[in-house]
Formats: structure tokens, sequence, C-alpha cells
């Protein structure tokens, strides 16, 4: 019984969301936010229950002493947080984005370095790859780079123009940023394509039930 | 008095030379003692027939002749021969008989005075008793003294011919004191400016039937005055005499004020005449005359005279030994007058070369003309209630005990100047040397038309310049209520039509300004004092931000709107989505039915014969992505744990949860021990439903776990594979996992579901480099361009879309066909895309044909 009403519940809530077609109207904004609400609403349990509870629980819950003090290390960190908005004592949350920032910067360019730049320098090179595949990503590289050079030479009209070997290189990688581009919008197209097409099952799915 | 000088010292003393750089006037010609503190003459301490008394008795100096030093040997010899002789003085300027009142020894020297009889006025003073002796040494008088001796002569002569004509009326004369038959003499026109002026300017409005003074200080019947006051008309006044007579009523009675200035002032022209009233203002804020005596006019606040209404001449006389410490050109003009030689004794160069010198311009400031002129317009401002009123009789207040009303001022008829001396005075005093005064402006000022366009200002029925109306908010601007800011924020609400002449003008001339210009004007205009001071800063905009704002202006006119009228359609649009009426979009419900259509048409109509696409196979091929990946889950140990990352939101739960069932699917089958974390917790929360109805029999945190909600990308993801442990103690529901886990290499395989590159880019950075566990990736096909490299960088093993969550499906049923109705999904997908890709299709077809047209336009 439960099942079913939530089914029919996520029928209405679904048809209500499709009635944004029609533009934008009281049923649409409630059907989102009765599920932002709700995400919001979740997360917050979810985030104390799978985050914080543990955390105290293991730390400043613990009898430990150590385990005690390093509960309270982020808990002092989070409280200059709320600082930001306190007026003479703003600058302290500056700590706390200081380390979350610092650290972020950190891993994220180890991993970048290490993950993207030294793999994706020696895709090229693989040897699985045919002759044409890897002139055409080469070419295809260096001609879209090309593409973002802004350095021109200035015309007597004053209106900068580039030089033609760089202009064709410019326009090859113009093409290729478009073709990506357009690849990338028709894989969008997709996604939504099969994510409508299951809610338009669900929704003749659930009128084939209902009749 | 103690003065110990020779009078002649002064002419003859080298230290007094007044050419000498070092010069310094001793005005203090009257030396108080010094352990008297200088006080300041008051109502009670001062009696009117004291002072008069006392201004008769003193000699040509300012001298009393009952003082011991008069008596002493520095007289020189013809002068005192001749000094119980000298019965008329010289005529008494009115700075030397001010200045000889020494009101600061008001004790010392005020005679024993008696204002009915002559019992204080000294017997050599007595011209009918006392006769004229003979000068001894002629020689040693100066000529000019000469002549004055002469002159005396001549003025008794005709004041005995006046007493004789007062005594043939029988008018009371025994009532009249003797000082006042005196002064009656003084009256002759020869005599003296002093008086005689004064009171001939001065309309004290007497009724000559019912003259009595009804002023306790002097109790005199009418008959008491002498014929000349008494036969005095008064005079028709001009409204400026009139005003200026209640100006100084203000401070002193009008009747009594024998200033000669004023005379002067009512006479002459009003550019001759107005120093002198500023010079009175000044003289009103004096509060201790020792300091005007000793030449150091600090003009301190004093209170006016005004407010006591004490109808006196406390005020008057408290105000002239100020007198005695200014350069005042009558001094010079009435001796002048008084047919001084000049090449004998020039007053005028004496005072011009003191003025020089500097010893004047410590005493008093320069004189401002302008200010002199504003104040004086302030003094002559009348109330317009009594515009219509007729302009009643002057009557002093020692006549009426009514006090005297302003009148109103009519077309003023300036009276010719008297003499000259003023503007030569004030010429002298504006040379460069001597720097009492400013400058003379370029043009000179006519205070008299001045004054007469402030009467006119004031006058509604004086006839109106050609010039046009001032506004209203511009003809009272005063600095104490009215600003600049103020007047901009008043005008600010007035609508266009109320605007005057001029400032729509203006307004239009701003309007056709650059906007850099007039951002510029508007900030400066409220710019506060204070910054104003400051450094200026122009505002103003760069060539980029110009056209920026032309960009931002064009803007507001397109479809030719003016900006007011964009803005009032925009409103009347959000007027209407208010009212609920709803705007359709027929593209976009177009669009929308046409997908829509395009996607629930397989159910009813067969599109398989179309040939539209090609369906999902049964089976991964070997070396596909997807057969990777299924080979990774299907290699992997039994009881081994296998890491499932889903970090998609439930937005994609429609396309990837067709890869997460069969995932689980397998690794139930393989008997593993799926371990689900996720970056999203309501994708978590519905992956885990998914996992419990894939389970079966398995229980949750023994055969699988549904895992602790990871946040944070990249800092999240490196944490978490840091701190494994810890962070697997618990499930998305607090609850303990009873996992012991070391480290990912624990684990046989790491699969990664998500929707957005982004996340397969932070796993093959963060965790791919840290471990040798193979990933997997689950991707929606929107996400899937950008993560191919990092998939290929991590070993090629991915699911992609519903087409392999189909095949997947199909592989774990043994290469079953799929079913139907993920056949007719597939289809529908398909018949869409190839909807949409016609629509996009033709979207840009028009695209380019409104381009086109456009340009050839």
């Amino acid at each position: 019984m439960l099942q079913e009403i939530g089914l029919w519940a996520g029928f209405i809530l679904t048809l209500m969301v499709f009635s944004y077609v029609l533009g934008d109207n009281v049923l649409y904004r409630l059907a989102v936010y009765v599920f932002v609400g709700l995400s919001a609403g979740y997360v917050a349990v979810v985030t104390y229950n799978s985050v914080l509870y543990p955390w105290l629980q293991s730390t400043v819950l613990s009898g430990e002493l150590l385990q005690i003090i390093l509960g309270f290390v982020p808990l002092f960190l989070g409280a200059l947080l709320i600082l930001k908005g306190a007026g003479p004592f703003g600058w302290l949350s500056g700590l706390s984005m200081a380390l979350l920032i610092g650290v972020g910067a950190a891993v994220a360019l180890v991993g970048a370095v290490r993950g993207t730049l030294i793999p994706l320098a020696l895709a090229p090179a693989r040897p699985e790859l045919s002759l044409p595949n890897f002139l055409f990503g080469v070419i295809g590289v260096v001609c879209s780079l090309f593409y973002f050079m802004y350095i021109a030479n200035p015309t007597p009209s004053g209106k900068p123009r580039r030089s033609l070997p760089v202009a064709g290189m410019a326009l090859i990688g113009e093409a290729v940023l478009t073709i990506t581009l357009g690849t990338l919008y028709a894989s969008a197209v997709l996604t939504s394509l099969t994510v409508l097409t299951e809610r338009v099952g669900f929704i003749v799915s659930r009128l084939g039930a209902g009749g | 008095m103690t003065d110990n000088r020779n009078p002649n010292d002064w002419l003859n003393d080298p230290q007094d030379d007044p050419n000498r750089d070092d010069f310094m006037p001793d005005w203090n010609l009257f030396d108080d003692d010094p352990s008297v503190p200088p006080t300041r003459a008051t109502s009670e301490d001062l009696d009117l027939d004291d002072l008069f008394a006392e201004l008769s008795s003193l000699d040509a100096e300012g001298r009393d002749p009952d003082s011991p030093a008069v008596a002493t040997d520095e007289i020189p010899a013809w002068l005192q021969a001749s000094a119980p002789q000298e019965v008329t003085p010289p005529p008494l300027t009115d700075f030397d008989g001010f200045a000889a009142l020494d009101l600061d020894a008001p004790a010392r020297s005020a005679p024993p005075t008696a204002s009915s009889s002559g019992e204080g006025i000294p017997p050599w003073l007595d011209t009918q008793e006392i006769a004229i002796a003979p000068v001894g040494n002629k020689d040693d008088v100066p000529p000019w003294l000469a002549e004055a001796d002469e002159t005396s002569e001549r003025v008794i002569a005709e004041n005995d011919a006046a007493a004789e004509a007062f005594d043939t009326r029988g008018d009371a004369q025994s009532v009249l004191p003797p000082w006042l038959q005196d002064a009656d003499d003084l009256g002759a026109e020869e005599a003296n400016a002093y008086d005689a002026s004064v009171f001939d300017a001065l309309d004290f409005g007497v009724d000559e039937s019912s003259q009595v003074f009804s002023a306790p200080a002097a109790p005199a019947p009418s008959s008491a005055l002498p014929e000349w006051m008494q036969t005095q008309q008064a005079p028709a006044l001009s409204p400026e005499e009139e005003a200026l007579m209640q100006l100084l009523g203000e401070n002193s009675l009008p009747g009594e004020s024998t200033d000669p200035l004023l005379a002067e002032l009512l006479q002459g022209e009003g550019g001759a005449a107005m120093p002198d009233l500023d010079l009175l203002n000044v003289l009103e804020q004096v509060d201790d005359p020792s300091q005007v005596r000793t030449g150091m006019l600090s003009t301190p606040a004093a209170p006016a005279a005004a407010e006591d209404d004490i109808p006196d001449f406390e005020a008057l006389f408290a105000q002239q030994p100020t007198l005695e410490a200014e350069p005042d050109p009558d001094l010079g003009a009435l001796f002048a007058r008084d047919d001084v030689r000049e090449d004998t004794h020039d007053f005028d160069a004496l005072f011009e070369q003191q003025a020089a010198v500097g010893a004047v311009p410590e005493a008093e400031p320069p004189v401002d003309l302008a200010a002199l002129f504003d104040e004086t317009r302030d003094r002559f401002t009348v109330e317009p209630a009594e515009e219509t009123a007729p302009p009643p009789p002057y009557t002093s207040s020692l006549i009426s005990p009514e006090p005297p009303r302003r009148t109103a001022m009519s077309a003023p008829a300036p009276k010719p100047a008297p003499s000259d001396d003023y503007d030569s005075f004030l010429e002298s005093l504006r040379a460069e040397d001597s720097g009492v005064l400013p400058p003379p402006p370029a043009e000179p000022l006519d205070l008299s038309s001045l004054l007469s366009d402030a009467a006119k200002a004031e006058d509604p029925t004086a006839p109106r310049s050609d010039a046009p109306p001032l506004p209203e908010f511009l003809r009272d601007v005063s600095v104490s209520d009215a600003s600049a800011a103020a007047l901009l924020r008043g005008q600010q609400d007035v609508p266009l039509e109320d605007l005057p002449e001029e400032l729509r003008f203006l307004r239009d001339e701003l309007a056709a300004v650059t906007p850099a210009a007039a951002v510029a004007v508007v900030p400066a205009l409220v710019q506060p004092p204070a910054q104003s001071a400051a450094p200026r800063t122009v505002v103003g905009l760069t060539d980029a931000q110009r056209r920026s704002a032309d960009v931002l202006r064009g803007l507001s006119v397109v479809n030719g709107l003016s900006g007011d009228e964009a803005r009032t359609r925009g409103q009347a649009t959000t007027q209407r989505r208010q009212r609920g009426l709803l705007r359709l979009n027929i593209g976009r419900v177009l669009v929308a039915v046409l997908l829509i259509a395009a996607v629930v048409a397989p159910r009813w109509v067969d599109v398989a014969g179309l040939g539209l696409g090609t369906p999902p196979p049964a089976a991964f091929a070997p070396d596909s992505a997807g057969g990777l990946a299924y080979d990774l889950i299907d290699a992997a140990p039994p009881n081994t744990l296998v890491l499932i990352s889903v970090d998609y939101s439930a937005g994609a739960i429609g396309e990837l949860d067709a890869v997460t069932v069969p995932l689980l699917r397998q690794a139930f089958a393989q008997r593993l021990r799926p371990v689900l974390i996720g970056s999203d917790p309501v994708t978590l929360q519905h992956v885990g439903r998914l996992a419990d109805e894939a389970a079966t029999w398995r229980q949750r945190n023994r055969h699988y776990v549904v895992g602790r909600y990871v946040l944070g990308e990249a800092v999240g993801t490196q944490a978490f594979i840091q701190n494994l442990p810890e962070l697997l103690r618990t499930d998305i529901d607090g609850l303990p996992t009873n996992l012991r886990v070391s480290g990912l290499d624990e684990f046989s395989a790491i699969v990664v579901l998500t929707d957005r590159s982004d996340s397969v880019r932070v796993w093959a950075e963060q965790v791919l480099p840290l471990t040798r566990v193979p990933l997997a990736f689950g991707l929606t096909v929107g996400a899937e361009p950008l993560a191919r490299p990092y998939i290929a960088g991590a070993g090629g093993r991915a699911w992609v879309g519903l087409r392999d969550g189909l095949t997947y499906a199909a592989q774990l049923d043994d290469g079953a066909l799929i079913p139907a109705d993920s056949a007719l999904r597939w289809s529908g997908v398909t018949l869409g895309a190839v909807v949409a890709a016609i629509l996009i299709a033709l979207g840009s077809l028009l695209g380019i044909m409104q381009i086109v047209l456009r340009r050839r336009r």
C-alpha cells in the first residue's frame, strides 16, 4: 500500500514538473520546492548520522584525552567559520578558510599533475594508436591551442589581424572545438532523452496500472 | 586727568614724528590711574547733564581746565595767558569731544554739575560772565590757532546775538541752564558741526505745542529748549533716513545721537557715509573702553545696547570712547571745514601717514564694504505688513513711551554729499602701502544705488526689472537652512512642468552633455565640504565604461523602446505573471510535445522497421569498455570487497540505474561484498534500496554495506582513502558496518558510478595513482566524452548509458534477449533522438536564415 502511495505520489510530482512545458507555474515550483526541501532535510540527517555523530563518538565521546583534543580541532575550526559574519571577529574565519583552501589546492595540484597532465601527455604516444589517430589528436590539440592565442599584428586600420598560418591553425582548432562541443551537446541530449523515456514509461505504466 | 605733556610736544617731539617707522600714536592722552580698573560707564554712574557739562568744560585739546596739569609751567606762556579767556572752545569734533570724556574715570573727569543750574559750569566757560582777554604773546601761537582764535571771537559775537534774540522771546530763559544756553550758542552754523549737524538732521518729532521731555534723565520743560531746537521743524525724512533712525534707535536714542557722522550719513550720499556705519558697528562690540583707548580693538561680542532698552545716552557715549582710536576721516574733514590751513597742520595727512605705518590696521580690521552693505541692508529690512501703512511721524523715546517703530522705505532720494572728504580719505586708506582698506572694485560701488535696489526689492510697488524672476527656492537662500545638496534634493521630486524656465534649461543642457560629464557633475554637487577641501579627483567614465554604458543603453531601447517604455512593459509583464496568467511559449510546447510523442510512440507504433539505429547487443564485445568492466567484476574473487562509489545525482537515476542494478546483481552473483559509498546522500540511499532489493536473502552490514556519505570532492576523496578504516566504521544510518579494512588494496575492484566527468577525474587523480586496484566506471552518455581520457588511463573499463545497461542486464541473463519493455524504451530513446536531431537542425537552419536575412537588410 505504501509503495502504491509512493508510486502515485511520484506520478503526480512528475506531472507537476512536466507542467513547466506550459510555463513557470505554481505546480512546477511546488514540486521543485518539495524535492529541494526533502533533499536538504535528508542531507542534514545523513550528515549528522553519517559524519558528525560517528566523529563525535570516536573522538570527543571516546573518553581518551588525545582523541578528545583531536575531536575539538575540527569543531574549533568550524566555529571560526561561523564567526565570518561576526563583525570584528570575522577575520578569525580566515584561519579555517586558509586551511581549507591551502589543503584543497595542494591536493588538487598533486592530483592534476599525477592523474591528468602526465597521463594525457603520454596518451598520444601509446603504441596501440594508429598514425592517423595520433596525428589527428596532436593536430587537434595544437590547433585548439592556437585558437585561444590572442597575439596578432596591428593593421593600418587599427584592427588586429592574425598571420595566415596562425589564422589557419586557429580555424582548424575552432572546427575541432565545435565538433567537441556538438558532441557534448548531443550526449547531453541523449542523457536527457534517456531520463525522459524512463519518466514517460513510468507515467504510462502508472496510467496503465490505474486503468 | 594727569597729562604732563605740552600740547605742542606732539608736534615738536621727534619721538612723535609720524614719519618715523616706529611711530605709534599715543591715543591715550588721558592716562588713567593704573590702580583703577577700567570700567564701562553705565546708566547709573553716567549722567546726561554731567556729560554735557564735561563736554562743555573741555578745551580744544580735550583737557579739563580744572586739572592741575593745566596750570603747570608746561603750558606755554601764550596759552597760560589766554587760558581763562578761552571761553569759547574751538569747535569740538565728535572725536575730540568724546575722547575728552574719559569715561573710565568718571569720578575724576566729571565735574559737579546740575542740570538745572549752572553751578557745575566752570567760570571760564560761562560766556556771559567772562570777558575775552587778549592773547598775550601772539608770536608763540601757531597760525592756525591764531585763526581759530579769531574764529572764536567771531563766534562769540554771533552767540551773543543769538542769546539776545532768545531772550527777546522771553521763553523761560531762566529755566535753561547756563550750559544749555551755551549749547544754544553752539548751534550756530559756523560753531560746530558736532551739534548742529546732528540735531538738524535728527528729527525729534517734537510737537512744539506740547513739548515735554518725559525722560527722567533730562527733565526739562519744552520751553527750556533753545530756539533753534524748538523752531527746528522736523524735516520730512526719507525712508532711508527713517530706517536709519530706527537702526540707531536699536542701539541708542536717535534723538540723542549727536554723532556728526550720522548727520553726514543722513545728509550725504551713502557711498560716503557707509564706512562710518561699519565703524559704529565695531564700536558697538567694544566692551572694554580701555582697550579702545589703547588702540587695541578686540571687538568682543558685547550685548547689544538696544537689548537694555534704556533710552539714554549710555549706549551712545559708551561707544564714543572708541572713537579715540579711530582714524576716522571726520577729524581731518572737520578741521578742514574749520579752515585750518593744510600747510601748517594737515590732520588728514597725519592720519594717512599713521595708517600707512600700520598703526590703524592693528586697531581695526580692514573695512569690508560688502559686509558693510549686507549688514546695512539687513538692518533696513522692513516688515511687509507695515509697508502699506503710512510712515508715522518719528517720535523719540524720550518724548513718547512707545518704542520707535520701524517704518517702510519708499523710493529714496539720495542727497548730495556735503563734502568729498570721506572719499578722499577712503582713497588714502586704500593705498597699497596702507593696507587698511581692500582695493576698490573695478567699478565704483554705488552704495546709494544698492540701497535703492534693496528698498525696491522690499517694495512691492517698485517697478521690477526685466530680468526673469528668481525661483522661489533661490529667493531666500541663507547659509543656515539651505545648502546646495538640500536644493538638489528639493528639486528632485519637482515635476518637470513645475520647474522654472532656468532650471528646465539647465536640465536640458545637462542632458546634452556626455554621460561622463553628468556622472562627474552630480557627485561634485553633493560632495561634502570636508571632502571638497581634499585634493579633488575627477569622477568619470573611461572609454570602455562609456561603451559599456552605450551597450546597456542600447539594450534598453531594443525594438524601439526607450528605457521608460521597456521598464513599463516589464512591469506589465510582471503584473500579468503575478495574476497567474500563463504565457505559453509555443516553441517550447511544440518541442516538448514532439519529443514526448517520439518517446512514447514506440509503445503503439512499430518503429523497428524504420531502421533507426541498432538495438543494444545482448552481450559486450570482448575488448569493449563494457566488456572489460564486466570481466573485472566477473573475475573478482568471491567474498571480497567491491567498492562502489555512487556519485551521480537523482537526475541521472533514470539512466544510471540501468547500470547499477546489473552491477549489484553481478556482485551478489559472484558472492562479492559490495561496499557502497557516495557523494550524494539521496542517490546513495536510493542505491541502498536497490541493493536491498537485489540482495534477496543477504543482510545489510553483513553481506553488503551502505556506507557513509563522502563529501568534499578531491579533498573528501583523498581523506576517505587515507582514513578508510575509520570512515567505513559506520554506515549511512550511523550503524556499525563491522568491516575490518585497513586500505584500498583489500578491495578487489573499485567502481565509480557518476554523471559528471569531474568525478572520474577526481578518482583518476586521487585514487588511481595510490592503488593497484582496478577501476571501472559507470557513466551517463553526457559525461562520457570528457571522461574518456581518464577512463582510458584507468584501463578503459566503463559502462556508458542505457545502452550498456541493457546489454549488461542481458549478459547477466546469459545472453537472453533484452526485455520487451527495455527494447521499447530504447526505441523511444532512438526515435526521440532522431526527432531531437531534426529539431536541432531546423532550429539551426532558421537561425542561419535569420542571420542571412538580417545581413541583407
